[in-house]
């Protein structure tokens, strides 16, 4: 018996919402143990969820419907590039309606009306984080797409689940471009989701905030959206990232067993790239954030080494 | 008999459309005409030739038919044709289109009530840019080239100088006229060239020169500079900021959208003639495209005119069309049809795009200061609430022009991403690499173009008005709203059904390229369907989240409150971000490129006084580079003025000596 690639689809975009508070859960938990404190365990961030969902909303008075808006699309456009990104199957249907280019464009959107909603309410705190993070974004994405199309050059193409494909059924050989590329990847996603030393997801100390002042005056089920996308998108990064440098044991047929299977690893892989993330953010200290220009130039750096150590050695 | 037909009277109505449009501003000259009506007729004229004219250009651009009259021309530089070909017809759309729109914005912008002195001077050289910009894409000759381009140079500085009562709009008006004649003074060298290369005026076929030949190198260059200084491309864009910000809003959005185009159009009929194109040629293109691109939207986030801010994001997109135009002669050079065809189409589409979408926040930003009463974007603020329509217009123009799905200028980037990424794979040297960098080059401008139009559309329309205004902002009049729905929707329609452009696309690129590797169509090697999917998707998403939202969630109680100030009671309009202050970051990471002006106070005692902060950024490579030249260039001239002493009958003694030498010589 094999799962119809529609049924997998559904699985994909089931299965991401539902395991993105889970995998922040065991951020949380991996980090806690390193810094020697005791974790609220697997479940907070479902909890924190369930009780945004339940509290009432305050509005700023000048909230326009762009801050209604912005949650919802935030929300639903993420969920979207979970059926594109392969999880568990290279099978699938919504893969081929946007390839890597249009993945960068999906998180484009989201941060573009975030950053307006950031705007909207008026005051100094919303424009500040909207101009901070609008200056990060702006300069990772070319690293982004660099260190991208370089793992594209290797499978000849821009399709995600064609790039998987090509990895992980050709002869495994070490690429020095990868290579280049991986880190490229790790310090643009740190930077991208807002991680330390970009940004600590956990202050909400004024001066040093980015992505939480921009999202300040949310609260409510807008909130609970709001902090759902941002769990979701950091899930979808390390997606892209197994993805795109450890491709083996996404493709594969359709029956459950294997699927299942393949769910398990993707989960054992995840849970490992968590913990690389922990380690970064308990070794490191947050960044001035006038010294971003430069990490995120140096991001660029090795990207384009990639791509030239592409063009020379392979 | 019939096949002659169709091809015929496609071709009859679009130079019909001209004539007319020509015609339309006419009535206007006669005194006793009542200016209201005169406007009235002229706007109805001009929609009825657009929509013939579009009619043609759609037909002979699917029936890809090619057509030649020649006109009976007793004078030398001839022979004179004109003719229409699928290029030709395709960038007549974008005219077509954004004329019919700003010329019914004008009835409610610019009405003849309140503006008795000049509306019959902006009518009239109105209906002849229109006319006298589709006569230039249809000539066939060196002659009536150079006439059209020459007379659609001049209207245009009479329709950009329509306020010359004010020192701004005369000075605009002045830096234009001594650029676009610079450009064309390269333009009449050019085409001598040409003559001397090809043995005629006329122009020749899609490759029917060898780019080997001693002349083409110099007829390229020149091109360049004359096209290059029409379309803005940098550092020839120096009239282009001035000259967009001082004239009536309707008129730079024809000025942005498409007379850049003609530029445009005139670099790419002239490289059409060559074949055997060296590689240098597209490499120039593409560090060309990148440095305008890039250069181009870094200025645009510095600025705090919102039409000089728009002006220069003029300059970043002739970039990435010039990037694709690159792409495509790169694609020529290396023999590799797809290249040629990603390239070329995504710079045409990108071309169709960018007028649409740039004539669509042109006009909402006239109409934004039309009720605000002011061009600096620090001083607006909370307009969404006052002005809803043109909000969502330029909300839509807005995304559109950052490059995003679901609307058209995602379309044109992702054709021209992959060009890049295809030249990547399948060639290697100088060529690889120009294409690999132009990639994140793309994504940088991109991401800046993102970053600054939150930057207008937060500090324009979201938050709070930041200074008190005297009278209530107004929304736009109906014949304002009108256009700017007709052009916000042609970018969604783009953008959702990319597939409707490609027979257009096809017809185009075939044109302009006959050389070696046959012909692919878009379909073949771009997955067009699928943007498709992926726009009604996220439509679909943002319906589905809107609806499950309105049946569950929406009817739990929402208080409203005043904004979270940290504890602070009396929070001031002042508090918010400026322009200055959103874009103050990334101005400071460029200020080598960009040299901001910028008069801080120094805080010398622990209580200080009231003091006053500016920043501006300038046209820093006029000021810094042109005006200091010409300056000296100018001193070093000085001994020769004593030439031109202001005495007539000098000047005919002048002419007549260079009559003898001339009739001596030849």
């Amino acid at each position: 018996m094999t799962l119809h690639p529609m049924g997998i689809e559904l699985l994909q975009l089931i299965l991401l919402p539902l395991l993105a508070p889970a995998f922040v859960g065991w951020v949380k938990i991996v980090k806690c143990r390193m810094q020697g404190r005791t974790s609220p365990g697997l479940l907070q961030p479902y909890r924190d969820i369930r009780r945004l969902f339940i509290k009432d909303v305050v509005l700023a008075d000048n909230a326009s419907w762009i801050f209604r808006v912005t949650p919802y699309l935030a929300f639903g456009v993420i969920l979207m590039t979970a059926g594109i990104i392969p999880l568990i199957s290279v099978d699938l249907p919504l893969a081929a309606t946007a390839d890597i280019i249009a993945l960068v464009m999906l998180f484009a959107i989201v941060r573009f009306f975030t950053a307006l909603a950031g705007m909207d309410i008026g005051t100094a705190f919303g424009g500040m984080g909207s101009s901070r993070e609008m200056m990060i974004s702006s300069l990772a994405e070319p690293a982004m797409l660099m260190a991208i199309f370089t793992v594209s050059l290797a499978s000849s193409s821009t399709s995600l689940t064609q790039m998987v494909s090509v990895m992980a059924n050709g002869h495994f050989m070490i690429r020095p471009s990868l290579a280049f590329s991986l880190i490229a990847f790790i310090l643009i996603a740190l930077a991208e989701t807002g991680r330390i030393p970009v940004d600590n997801p956990a202050t909400h100390l004024e001066l040093t905030m980015i992505h939480e002042a921009m999202i300040l005056e949310y609260s409510g089920r807008y909130l609970a959206l709001i902090e759902w996308a941002g769990m979701m998108k950091l899930m979808v990064f390390f997606s892209l990232g197994i993805a795109a440098f450890l491709p083996w044991g996404i493709a594969g047929s359709g029956d459950p067993l294997s699927l299942l299977l393949r769910g398990l690893f993707f989960v054992a892989k995840l849970a490992v790239g968590g913990v690389v993330m922990v380690l970064i953010e308990t070794g490191l200290a947050k960044m001035r954030i006038f010294r971003l220009p430069e990490y995120l130039g140096s991001a660029f750096l090795l990207a384009t080494l990639g791509m030239i150590a592409f063009f020379i050695l392979e | 008999m019939t096949e002659e037909l169709t091809a015929t009277l496609p071709a009859l109505l679009l130079i019909g459309a001209a004539s007319l449009a020509a015609l339309s501003g006419m009535p206007m000259i006669v005194r006793g005409v009542n200016p209201r009506f005169g406007q009235r007729c002229a706007t109805l004229t001009l929609v009825l030739a657009a929509m013939a004219g579009l009619g043609g250009a759609l037909v002979s651009l699917l029936n890809r038919s090619r057509i030649v009259f020649q006109l009976a021309w007793p004078f030398p530089f001839g022979p004179a044709e004109i003719g229409i070909d699928p290029l030709t017809a395709f960038f007549s759309l974008p005219i077509l289109i954004v004329a019919l729109c700003c010329s019914l914005y004008a009835l409610d912008y610019w009405p003849a009530r309140d503006n008795p002195r000049t509306v019959r001077k902006l009518t009239l050289f109105f209906g002849i840019l229109v006319s006298s910009m589709l006569f230039v894409l249809m000539a066939r000759s060196a002659g009536v080239f150079l006439l059209a381009w020459e007379i659609m140079a001049l209207a245009a500085y009479f329709v950009l100088t329509t306020d010359d009562h004010t020192p701004e709009v005369r000075d605009a008006g002045t830096l234009y006229l001594i650029c676009t004649h610079t450009g064309t003074l390269a333009l009449f060298a050019a085409f001598a060239l040409l003559k001397s290369i090809s043995g005629e005026f006329t122009f020749p076929g899609a490759g029917s020169l060898s780019a080997a030949a001693p002349l083409a190198t110099a007829f390229y260059l020149l091109v360049l500079l004359g096209f290059g200084f029409k379309a803005g491309i940098m550092p020839l864009h120096v009239w282009l900021p001035s000259a967009h910000a001082n004239a009536p809003s309707h008129v730079s959005a024809i000025m942005s959208g498409v007379i850049l185009k003609i530029g445009i159009y005139g670099l790419v009929r002239t490289l059409s003639f060559f074949t055997g194109i060296p590689l240098w040629w597209g490499m120039v293109l593409l560090v060309l495209g990148m440095v305008s691109g890039i250069a181009g939207v870094l200025y645009a986030l510095g600025q705090h005119d919102i039409k000089r801010l728009l002006a220069y994001h003029s300059i970043e997109n002739i970039g990435i069309i010039t990037m694709g135009i690159g792409t495509a002669l790169i694609g020529a050079s290396l023999g590799s049809p797809v290249l040629v065809l990603l390239g070329m189409a995504g710079a045409l589409l990108h071309v169709l795009n960018h007028a649409t979408f740039k004539a669509l926040l042109f006009l909402g930003a006239g109409s934004v200061i039309h009720a605000a009463g002011t061009r600096e974007i620090d001083h607006m603020g909370g307009l969404l609430r006052r002005i809803p329509w043109t909000a969502a217009a330029f909300l839509v123009g807005a995304v559109a022009i950052c490059g995003l799905p679901p609307l058209n200028g995602f379309v044109s980037e992702l054709l021209i991403y992959l060009g890049f990424f295809n030249g990547v794979i399948d060639h290697s040297g100088a060529a690889a690499v120009g294409l690999s960098l132009a990639a994140p080059a793309l994504a940088l401008i991109g991401g800046l173009a993102v970053a600054c139009f939150v930057k207008v559309f937060g500090v324009v329309f979201l938050g709070v008005p930041r200074v008190p205004s005297a009278t209530v902002p107004h929304e736009a009049g109906g014949w304002m709203r009108l256009p700017m729905m007709i052009l916000a929707g042609v970018c969604i329609v783009i953008g959702v059904a990319p597939v409707a452009a490609v027979p257009l696309l096809d017809a185009a690129v075939a044109t302009w390229y006959q050389g070696p590797g046959g012909y692919v169509s878009l379909t073949a090697v771009t997955p067009l369907p699928w943007i498709t999917y992926l726009a009604v998707g996220l439509l679909a998403t943002a319906l589905i989240t809107m609806l499950l939202y309105r049946r569950t969630l929406g009817k739990s109680p929402v208080t409203t409150s005043a904004t979270w100030g940290c504890g602070y009671l009396a929070p001031d309009s002042r508090m918010q971000y400026t322009a200055s202050s959103f874009a103050g970051a990334l101005v400071d990471l460029f200020s080598g490129v960009l040299c901001p002006d910028r008069h801080a106070p120094a805080i010398k005692s622990p209580f200080p006084t009231r003091a006053r902060f500016e920043s501006h950024v300038p046209e820093t490579v006029l000021e810094r580079v042109y005006l200091p030249v010409l300056a000296r260039v100018y001193e070093k001239f000085v001994p020769l003025r004593r030439l031109q002493n202001g005495q007539v009958h000098l000047y005919i003694l002048y002419t007549f000596i260079t009559l003898v030498v001339l009739l001596a010589i030849t």
